[in-house]
């Protein structure tokens, strides 16, 4: 727990001093989010109907150049090396870099809906819903694509590698945040956005201890 | 042919679909077998041990 | 072929042909069976014959990547590179599967429900299993070292396919609005028997297929492990040493 505790200390000061890439990253988000009505057409209903998708499509190009980054601070001089050898428990860098991971894309999907709004012309009526929604959303992209970060980093073509790798396998938290955040803008009758939320929630649940536990086969020497 | 029920004929979707998986099976295999031949004299190359005369 | 001194870590190729001689026999018989034997489908005409192809290759499909997810996780456990060559090869042929997988199921939808792809929760979920596992087949092509790429890509293996029932489950749901699955799920018996006979076909095929290009993984890993002997020295005299 202690070496928790440090790493996220570690991540912490990363952090602190990341404030311009992520803003970087948040402008590419705000343009993708801009392209995407551009490429639908100045037509309200058809961009309400879809603002949903049009958020998590943004903010899922845009992990992965945060994701990308993330073990950049420890590919430089041999960092994650370094800190396994002290011993640090895998697990333990593991779960700080997810967690710093997922505070960044949370970040970076709460600065974006007030552009969705404005953009897309949406609807808000349960502001504090969406910010969970957007919680798990960003934590189910965050436990593999720290992890396949991890792998990307020392293997060549490591800018394609990494989308390739984590599209496919987020498809379940694509449509699920897409549908949930959906029923809370533009209104739930049936009361189904528990059951996508179930949904997001099973996929945490299940990635955040499978990735945590195979962490440690992908940085071993 | 009479089309008998709600869809008729389609013979050429059964032709097409027993075409496209021939194609995929038949190249896929020979792609294989090829790889394979080449990857064995590659191996018996470079096992043989050098000649001294 | 194998070095002698080395026992062979996967059958020979011997056994590989002979089970896609045994395969293809299989599956000539069962098509002939299914294509003119085999009466017509009350409601989908001769279009339903697709389903001889289609339901053998959708069952050998996820068998092969059954069989990619045990040999990543024996790999993981028991660090034995003959797991590596078993994984590779059935996450190839495990793709090549899918890939036909897709393009049969969209021959069967479009005179049936008039579109190319209809986002059936079955075949979009292994058009996302084609995706990721093409995924992991650049993961291995990308990684240089045989350890890393054996460990890597078996820990993605491992993930992706612990994903499918979730992608399968969160498609359906997102599809059954709009969607009645109508595609022919029980079946009498007077189609059973090529159906069955195409399935076991395909099996032993692919099986084949699988031994093979095990073989070829574990001839690269063979070679990649222990690198070839130099190049001969120049001729010396008689007696010299090398």
């Amino acid at each position: 727990m202690t070496q928790l505790l440090a790493a996220l200390r570690k991540e912490w000061l990363l952090q602190s001093r990341a404030f311009a890439p992520l803003l970087a990253v948040l402008v590419f988000g705000a343009t993708a989010l801009l392209l995407f009505s551009f490429a639908v057409g100045p037509n309200y209903d058809l961009l309400r109907g879809n603002a949903p998708g049009f958020l998590w499509l943004a903010l899922l190009l845009s992990s992965t150049l945060t994701l990308a980054e993330s073990f950049q601070a420890e590919m430089e001089h041999r960092a994650l090396e370094g800190q396994l050898l002290l011993p640090a428990s895998a697990t333990a860098v593991y779960y700080a870099k997810a967690l710093a991971n997922w505070a960044q894309l949370a970040v970076l999907g709460i600065a974006m809906v007030p552009l969705m709004v404005a953009l897309y012309d949406a609807a808000m009526p349960r502001p504090l819903a969406l910010l969970g929604v957007i919680a798990l959303g960003a934590a189910g992209l965050s436990a593999p694509g720290t992890l396949y970060a991890a792998m990307t980093q020392q293997a060549r073509s490591r800018q394609t590698l990494l989308p390739l790798l984590l599209f496919p396998l987020v498809v379940p938290v694509l449509i699920a945040a897409v549908k949930a955040t959906s029923l809370l803008m533009l209104g739930d009758p049936m009361g189904q956005v528990w059951s996508w939320t179930l949904l997001l929630v099973a996929f945490d649940a299940i990635h955040w201890s499978l990735c945590g536990l195979l962490f440690g086969r992908v940085v071993e020497d | 042919m009479t089309p008998a029920g709600v869809i008729s004929g389609g013979w050429e979707y059964v032709i097409a679909a027993y075409v496209v998986s021939l194609v995929i099976l038949v190249g896929y295999t020979a792609s294989v077998v090829l790889r394979y031949r080449a990857e064995v004299r590659r191996a018996l190359r470079e096992s043989r041990t050098p000649e001294v005369p | 072929m194998a070095d002698p001194s080395r026992p062979s870590p996967v059958p020979g190729p011997g056994a590989g042909f002979a089970f896609m001689g045994l395969g293809a026999l299989l599956l000539a018989a069962g098509s002939y069976l299914g294509l003119f034997v085999a009466p017509r489908e009350s409601y989908m005409g001769d279009v339903y014959r697709i389903m001889y192809a289609h339901v053998p290759t959708a069952w050998n499909t996820m068998l092969a990547f059954t069989f990619a997810f045990g040999a990543a996780l024996a790999f993981l456990l028991t660090a034995n590179f003959k797991w590596d060559a078993r994984h590779e090869a059935a996450v190839e042929v495990g793709v090549v599967m899918a890939g036909l997988l897709c393009l049969q199921g969209s021959i069967w939808a479009r005179p049936t429900w008039g579109v190319w792809w209809d986002w059936d929760p079955r075949l979009t979920t292994t058009a996302v299993m084609f995706f990721a596992f093409i995924g992991i087949l650049a993961l291995r092509r990308f990684v240089e070292d045989p350890v890393k790429r054996a460990t890597w890509s078996a820990v993605a293996t491992i993930i992706a396919y612990a994903d499918v029932p979730i992608v399968y489950y969160s498609v359906r749901w997102w599809n059954s609005l709009h969607q009645m699955q109508s595609s022919p799920e029980t079946v009498s018996a007077v189609f059973v028997i090529p159906l069955r006979t195409n399935a076991f076909g395909v099996l032993f095929f692919m099986t084949g297929l699988i031994t093979l290009r095990t073989r070829i993984a574990s001839l690269r890993l063979r070679q990649e492990m222990a690198p070839p002997l130099p190049e001969p020295a120049p001729v010396l005299a008689p007696g010299a040493a090398r």
